[in-house]
């Protein structure tokens, strides 16, 4: 495991052993993808549809993720410009966190509510990205893929103690 | 609470020498997301269209007369695509990919001029 600065010595992100790239290029990777946003929403065609977003169109999801994608892209570049990634993540419920998932859903630029997630821990100022999801679930728990996220936040929690710069008061969960 | 100039330094210490590409990615991306947002709904559309056809990608390749390759880069929706490509699509798949508006040609009968 690595971990690999984004920009301004404030974004870091964690590359996993076998990974080709770091947890946070990844995510727009994939969520620029096509073929990737096609099969992802194919296989979760019944979360769309009869979860909170109530989509009925699998083209629709794809495009509404590419567009919401390249805003939040813009978004985290100006932050980049400016020097200061601190306003780009909010603090999730971390008591509903600890329970294995999140009460809110944060809204991202447009009229929809958010799928996009961007997970990270947070120490001081400095913000490090563990992985991403496009969450169609109340709860992180409810899916194999979100659930992953949250083992991949221990794994990264684990990796810091391990080197010692681990801080039970200072770290903190983030999501976008 | 250790102070940031402690924690850093630790940080620093086991930061990866390697870079990320995020950041010109992202360049990229801003620069060219407007053909980028077009090349991805007509990808979605000629995907569809060759569902509802049960045709593969490599049966497109053969209609078009092109490659395999150039068929999937389409249908990642990285193609900046040309109107001779676009048109061949639409002739190949009997379906509309761009409209664009109707362009009236002036009528020359009321034209008030006399050619000598």
């Amino acid at each position: 495991m690595k971990i690999i600065n984004i920009f301004a010595d404030k974004l870091f992100a964690f590359k996993f052993d076998g990974e080709a790239i770091d947890e946070f290029e990844r995510a727009f990777d994939l969520w620029t993808s096509i073929e990737y946003l096609t099969d992802f929403f194919e296989e979760h065609t019944k979360d769309l549809q009869f979860g909170f977003y109530e989509l009925n169109s699998c083209d629709d999801a794809v495009m509404i993720t590419l567009e919401e994608s390249f805003a939040f892209r813009e978004v985290i570049l100006e932050a980049a410009e400016k020097n200061n990634p601190d306003k780009l993540f909010k603090n999730p419920d971390n008591k509903e966190y600890r329970h294995g998932g999140f009460g809110k859903k944060k809204a991202y630029g447009t009229a929809y509510k958010s799928w996009l997630r961007i997970y990270a821990l947070q120490i001081e100022n400095i913000f490090l990205i563990t992985g991403s999801a496009i969450k169609l679930t109340d709860t992180m728990n409810q899916r194999y893929h979100t659930k992953r996220e949250l083992i991949k936040l221990e794994r990264c929690k684990s990796f810091l103690k391990e080197k010692g710069i681990w801080d039970k008061e200072g770290l903190q969960e983030m999501e976008f | 609470m250790k102070s940031q100039s402690t924690f850093k330094k630790k940080l620093d210490n086991i930061v990866s020498s390697e870079k990320s590409n995020w950041v010109e990615k992202a360049e990229w991306g801003k620069a060219n997301k407007s053909w980028l947002l077009k090349s991805a709904a007509i990808a979605l559309k000629i995907s569809s269209s060759l569902k509802e056809k049960k045709m593969t990608q490599a049966d497109l390749a053969q209609k078009l007369g092109s490659s395999a390759q150039h068929v999937s880069k389409i249908l990642k929706g990285q193609e900046n695509l040309t109107l001779e490509t676009l048109s061949k699509i639409e002739a190949c798949l009997d379906i509309e990919l761009i409209q664009v508006p109707k362009y009236t040609t002036p009528d020359l009968n009321n034209a008030d001029f006399v050619l000598g």
